[in-house]
């Protein structure tokens, strides 16, 4: 049986989850370049007051991401 | 290679890596704004000093993560690493990194790496690692990478002595030789890199390999030498993204392990405050309502502080004009001069206290880190209206100029977005629109009018302010429907820490805005005001001289002396009348007679396009207070003015609204549209622009001129 797939928007607000792959290769690109790599810790900080973005951190830095994007990123 | 001149050092570096107050710090005021090649890109360059007292140029490069740039401003970075036939291609390059945030940007340090220059990795913020117990041994980089390396603080001017020391050894090495870590080509890669060679041979294998990756944009390849390397690409198999990706995670597989053991933590340090700022600043319900009080002080700050400082400068071009006519002898070169070149200067400089203080209060905001946590704040509202998160940077300085305005919006990296941007900038109401609200309000509510605790005339200020924003998003949302676009919509955007501003950035960022208005807005200005002067100047053949006449033959019916100003304004009231500009004014009447303008009005609405705020002084030498500078009394006389159709005031408040709305939506600068074409680089975007603002002012002074009178 397959796990259900779960992407960083799954994540409740100050949970942390590892990246496994992304689900679309030219948006994996540009996350690749921010530091967005497979096993990175990524906490979900906080939700932009209209909704439609997300703040991650990773480590020591925080990232802003729109949630079509960041729903690309699958998680373990 | 050798060059003539001085050496080339390209500064490079992520966003927010410390990399422009480096450049600052290195370069202070000697720097210049210029342009790259073909693109509108800021190029920013500054000359310094080494210890040797050689000079060198430093190149401030757009802040960029990688070798796979997205906006246009990161192209530019590639565009000119990618060919050492660029007149910017550098003897050697400065890397600036966050001894923070190593990992993130050591990426780029190991692509730079591998082109045939010499490299020197710098790790900024020193001063800020110390606090936070964080500690780089600088000799495992210099081994791993195989260059020199060192670390600084801009802060507090740690080692910066030293850079100066090593990058005068750094331009007198030749290239460092192959790096023995770097990136190893797939079978693929390596075909298309051995065949793009045979074609540049100047190039490194990597930067050959770069040339596959982005000859479809690059502008230095032609189409025979694109047309060769899609036929490489196409033969080999070459898939862009595969092997973007597969070079990115092989570049970060082999480097992670010794960036981890090159940064250690060595004590725990200080509590990063920006968790704790950042809970209530970037609030889902606090952080829009913080940001709107934030806003509301910027603006009233603008009106506190830029009205001295402008009565000041008004005072002194008005000095100067009187000082000149005093001692040239007169005639129409001393006109030219007085009422042409001074006036139109004074009509630049005037607006320079505001501009100042806005892009002064912008610029600490950005500083401290607070803008991109309001561009991540608010991209879901502004793209539901078609435009992004960073579009606000461009509206918000729109309240000052549109013209650095629209030029902030090269960070947009998607094109419809940054269209919709540019064309609805110019809705938000500029502190050239101010001189002309303050007159006209008084007409549509009366200055002691209160409403509670507040002035009615200051609510309808905020309200013109306002319609403006309201009309700037409605308008983006019409672009949003009509403009068609498949490429997709991205915002990431880093959320820095908070720090304190280093007031040198601001100054020289302060200091670049408003020389791009002096020098953008200024020459349309001085060419249009001198224009202006000639149409008000100079009419047909004896027209000028008949209506002067008619002056003198009323003067006398008034009863007016030889000397007095009243006759003197009455005289060059009715010259303007038979001017080349009072018959264009004459002739526009029939198309603004349904907006409730006479002529007069129409004289006025064409001097606009020069300078908004030009309206006021034609207003003045129309209703022959010329003599008078003072606003009280220009209002005063429009107040007096009779229609004579009619027989009623012409300003009632159903004209003043009329043109309050005209004034809020009508794109009456030149300058603004020579930005917007240089932009876009085609005349249809500034015509479009010019003809949809054109037809919201006409049409909505036109409403309101028929709904009140």
């Amino acid at each position: 049986m397959e796990k259900k797939i779960r992407t960083i928007l799954d994540l409740k607000l100050g949970e942390e989850g590892t990246v496994y792959k992304f689900s679309e290769a030219s948006l994996a690109c540009n996350l690749l370049i921010l530091g967005v790599l497979p096993e990175t810790k990524i906490k979900l900080v906080r939700k932009s007051p209209f909704g439609n973005a997300v703040c991650l951190q990773l480590g020591e830095y925080l990232l802003a991401v729109r949630k079509d994007q960041a729903s690309k990123i699958i998680i373990h | 290679m050798t060059k003539a001149g001085s050496k080339k050092i390209a500064l490079i570096g992520n966003p927010n890596s410390g990399k422009s107050s480096l450049f600052n710090a290195l370069t202070g005021l000697r720097q210049k704004v210029g342009n790259y090649p073909g693109v509108t890109v800021d190029k920013k360059s500054g000359k310094f000093d080494l210890p040797n007292g050689k000079k060198v140029e430093i190149i401030d490069f757009p802040g960029i993560y990688s070798f796979y740039p997205n906006s246009s401003d990161e192209k530019i970075v590639v565009e000119t690493l990618s060919n050492p036939q660029n007149t910017n291609y550098p003897d050697a390059i400065v890397y600036i990194i966050d001894s923070l945030d190593v990992e993130k940007h050591f990426l780029l340090a190991t692509q730079l790496r591998e082109l045939n220059l010499p490299l020197l990795v710098v790790f900024s913020m020193s001063d800020l690692a110390f606090e936070k117990g964080i500690k780089i041994h600088i000799a495992e980089i210099e081994t791993y990478l195989e260059c020199p390396s060192m670390s600084i603080s801009t802060r507090t001017g740690e080692n910066l002595e030293l850079l100066k020391l090593q990058i005068s050894e750094l331009i007198d090495k030749q290239y460092l030789g192959k790096w023995s870590h770097s990136y190893a080509l797939s079978e693929v890669e390596q075909k298309v890199s051995d065949a793009i060679l045979e074609e540049h041979n100047d190039h490194s294998s990597y930067s050959a390999l770069q040339l596959a990756h982005h000859a479809h944009w690059l502008g230095h390849l032609n189409k025979t030498q694109k047309e060769i390397i899609f036929k490489i690409k196409e033969e080999a198999g070459f898939d862009r993204i595969k092997y973007q990706i597969r070079e990115t995670m092989d570049r970060y597989n082999r480097f992670s392990s010794v960036v981890k053991k090159a940064t250690k933590k060595i004590s725990e340090g200080r509590p990063s405050y920006t968790e704790r700022i950042d809970n209530i600043t970037s609030h889902r319900v606090l952080g829009p309502i913080i940001f709107a009080v934030v806003m509301l002080l910027v603006f009233q700050a603008i009106y506190a502080w830029a009205e001295w400082p402008m009565t000041l400068i008004e005072e002194t071009f008005l000095g100067m004009s009187r000082a000149v006519s005093s001692v040239l002898p007169s005639g129409w070169f001393t006109d030219l001069l007085t009422e042409g070149v001074i006036a139109g200067l004074g009509g630049i400089m005037v607006f320079i206290p505001q501009i100042a203080i806005l892009f002064f209060l912008i610029s600490i905001l950005e500083e401290i880190g607070y803008m991109s946590r309001v561009v991540f704040m608010f991209d879901g509202l502004m793209q539901y209206f078609g435009l992004n998160g960073r579009s606000i940077v461009a509206l918000i300085s729109g309240g000052a100029c549109a013209i650095p305005a629209i030029m902030s919006a090269r960070t947009i990296s998607n094109w419809k977005e940054r269209m919709i941007t540019i064309m609805v900038t110019p809705l938000i109401s500029c502190s050239a629109r101010i001189p002309v609200y303050t007159i006209l309000i008084g007409f549509v509510v009366s200055d002691s009018l209160r409403w509670g605790p507040f002035n009615v005339q200051g609510l309808a200020f905020m309200g013109l302010y306002l319609i403006g924003i309201f009309a700037a998003l409605f308008s983006a949302l019409v672009f949003k429907w009509i403009l068609k676009s498949d490429e997709l919509s991205v915002l990431m955007i880093e959320l820095p820490k908070y720090k304190k501003p280093l007031w040198q950035n601001v100054f020289l960022d302060v200091k670049e805005k408003v020389s791009t208005f002096i020098i953008e807005a200024g020459k349309v200005i001085l060419v249009m005001s001198v224009v202006l002067w000639f149409l008000v100047s100079y009419g047909p053949t004896g027209s000028m001289e008949r209506k002067t006449q008619e002056g003198i033959e009323l003067a006398t019916k008034f009863g007016y002396s030889e000397n007095s100003s009243e006759r003197a304004d009455l005289l060059a009231s009715k010259k303007m009348e038979g001017s080349y500009a009072g018959i264009i004014g004459k002739s526009m009447e029939p198309a603004i007679k349904p907006l409730g303008y006479d002529w007069k009005i129409g004289i006025a609405l064409l001097t606009s396009f020069a300078a908004r705020e030009v309206f006021v002084g034609t207003m003045a030498t129309i209703y022959s207070v010329g003599s008078s500078n003072e606003e009280r009394v220009i209002k005063e006389r429009m107040a007096a003015e009779i229609n004579p159709d009619t027989g009623k005031p012409v300003y009632t408040l159903a004209t003043a609204l009329s043109l309050l709305l005209f004034y809020v939506f009508a794109l009456q600068c030149m300058s603004t549209l020579a930005v917007t074409k240089r932009e876009t680089k085609s005349w249809k975007w500034p015509a479009l622009q010019f003809t949809f603002m054109g037809v919201m002012a006409y049409l909505s002074a036109f409403v309101a001129y028929q709904m009140f009178s």
